[in-house]
């Protein structure tokens, strides 16, 4: 009898090594990768199937005006993994939203990216903001004033182009490149953003579609150092009227992600 | 049958005396002529190697008994000595009856071999009273009886044992050790640091386990690196090369290493901690007595890990591989306790 609590024990000890040892074969197989850094400083991919990452730390928010538009976490089409979210708007004579935010105290360097899924082509009327940059109101936190929309316009041919209004007085509307950049339908396309948000000439903001850069402007920014950033879907009396547009792997990083970037 | 054993046990002691004494100390009559100078053997005996010669053993055997005995000697018997190294090995044939002894000298002392093996000669091959006669004067006080005689006396070993050397069954490997890793399109890793290895004691196999620490540079393509490494295995140790004072050994068995790489050059960079599996292989040699506390050791390993880790940055994605195979050097001392 003495000896089974010292064969007990030896077996306790012969598996739990066993055990170790399978743990430790497992190891690499568990994680292959080795992450030695992040330039991402916030990312939504979307795969936890809600919203939550936009609203991540108090520092975003989702808003759709009701009742012609929309925003909803969606699988009928995913960037990556799963899940995306689904915009629709079916604003007719005035502007109307559906949009997704992040407001954070950013570095004055910093790279804004989203992937965009157009499923089929729409004709434009006016402008479909789909990226914006917001700052606060001079004299008036509570405010939100309009800076910078990156939007889609239709050109005479029906294809779609990417085009940059700036609202303050001294800058408006961007020339478009030419030859412009024609945004793809039914495929995803991937905006980004590098903002230098800084008040005087070096403010810049470069567009890069699908990695190809589409605009490049040098002004100041920089009144606040909040930015706002909005990937949304704003506009009016699109043909046809009920517009859809897919959104996932939004992103802010300070470095490009790039179309082939990892967040 | 009642005097034969009293004259062995005689015999035995003067033998012995014989041994422990130079040859300078024998009576007077071997003093003054010394028999190595000027007798010649009757019987024929065969040295092979060379500790100890025969005419080391003939000397040692001419100062043991008178000159004139050893013409006495059966020229028929056939003695035969033989060097194995750490021991040697004694035979005598005489009237068709074969007598062998092997005795163990770790010191090599050719003079020590000459006299034990011509007091087993002297002692298979001549009659008793041969060595009583050339006794010495009996002292002023006859000396206690010596002890009951074996069951047969002819086969009793004079031999002294030699004293117990201790077996070295472990030995305590401390290596300072450096590692390199090649790597194609970056620098190649470097990792420098120390191990402690226990392992079998000398001509064993046996297993063999160690740990150690390393740290140094490592790249991933554009993306420099620092890595700390606890490496570790378990395996077999097996002796393949024995001398004098040097040793081969061969190790092989499972390795591993947990690491920490950290990245230095990069944006917001990060650390990680991953573990490495595969397999060693080494070779060691050591250089010192085999049974000397301490030894000399230097080694050359090769580790396989077969699984590598994708080192990523993000959002860059993957900018490098961790190393599947490292080199390395051992150079230490090797204590046995």
């Amino acid at each position: 009898m003495a000896a089974r609590p010292s064969i007990g024990h030896t077996d306790r000890v012969r598996r739990s090594a066993l055990a170790l040892l399978a743990a430790a074969l497992a190891l690499p197989a568990c994680n292959s990768r080795l992450n030695l850094g992040s330039g991402i400083l916030w990312s939504a991919r979307h795969e936890t199937g809600d919203l939550s990452e936009w609203t991540e730390g108090g520092k975003g928010g989702t808003e759709a005006d009701a009742p012609n538009t929309s925003l909803a976490i969606s699988a009928d089409f995913a960037h990556s993994g799963r899940y995306s979210v689904k915009l629709t708007n079916g604003a007719v004579s005035t502007y109307e939203e559906a949009h997704l935010w992040r407001e954070d105290s950013y570095p004055p360097e910093a790279y804004y990216s989203a992937w965009f899924y157009l499923p089929r082509a729409y004709q434009t009327t006016d402008d479909w903001s789909i990226m914006q940059f917001q700052v606060p109101t001079t004299g008036d936190s509570g405010v939100i004033g309009q800076l910078l929309d990156i939007d889609l316009r239709s050109l005479p041919s029906g294809d779609l182009i990417l085009s940059v209004y700036d609202h303050r007085a001294a800058y408006l509307r961007s020339p478009t490149p030419d030859p412009a950049i024609l945004v793809p339908v039914g495929q995803w396309f991937q905006i980004e953003a590098f903002y230098r948000n800084v008040n005087d000439d070096s403010g810049e903001v470069a567009v890069w579609l699908d990695g190809q850069l589409n605009y490049d402007l040098h002004r100041p920014f920089g009144s606040n150092s909040t930015v706002y950033w909005t990937v949304g879907s704003r506009t009016e009396g699109l043909s046809p009227a009920e517009s859809v547009i897919y959104v996932d792997d939004a992103a802010v990083s300070l470095v490009r992600v790039t179309p082939t970037g990892d967040i | 049958m009642t005097g034969r054993p009293h004259a062995l046990g005689l015999l035995a002691v003067t033998a012995l005396a014989a041994i422990a004494l130079p040859a300078r100390a024998l009576p007077a009559e071997t003093d003054a002529a010394p028999p190595a100078a000027r007798s010649e053997p009757t019987a024929t005996i065969t040295v092979s190697g060379i500790c100890p010669k025969a005419e080391a053993i003939w000397t040692a055997m001419a100062s043991l008994v008178p000159v004139k005995e050893l013409d006495r000697l059966d020229p028929q018997a056939k003695i035969d000595v033989s060097d194995l190294g750490d021991t040697y090995r004694v035979t005598v044939n005489a009237k068709g009856t074969e007598r062998l002894r092997i005795y163990r000298d770790l010191a090599h002392d050719c003079d020590h071999r000459a006299r034990f093996a011509a007091v087993f000669i002297v002692l298979t091959l001549m009659p008793p009273e041969v060595l009583l006669d050339a006794l010495p004067a009996p002292p002023p006080e006859p000396p206690p009886p010596p002890p009951p005689p074996p069951a047969e006396p002819p086969h009793v070993v004079l031999v002294p044992a030699p004293p117990p050397v201790a077996r070295r069954r472990i030995r305590l490997e401390l290596s300072a050790l450096a590692d390199l890793a090649p790597r194609s399109g970056s620098r190649w890793a470097a990792a420098l640091g120390g191990e402690l290895r226990v392992a079998p004691g000398p001509n064993r196999a046996g297993p063999v386990a160690a740990v150690g620490v390393a740290g140094g540079p490592i790249d991933f393509g554009g993306l420099s690196a620092t890595e700390i490494r606890l490496p570790f295995d378990l395996g077999l140790r097996l002796p393949i090369v024995s001398r004098t004072s040097i040793d081969l050994v061969a190790d092989l068995g499972l390795a591993g290493a947990l690491f920490r790489d950290r990245a230095t050059d990069t944006i917001a960079p990060q650390s990680g901690t991953r573990l490495d599996l595969g397999a060693r292989a080494a070779l060691v040699a050591h250089q010192g007595a085999e049974r000397g506390r301490l030894l000399k050791i230097i080694g050359l390993h090769a580790e396989l890990y077969p699984r590598p880790y994708d080192v990523t940055l993000l959002p860059q994605g993957t900018v490098g591989r961790t190393p599947v195979i490292w080199f390395g050097v051992t150079l230490g001392l090797a204590v046995q306790p």
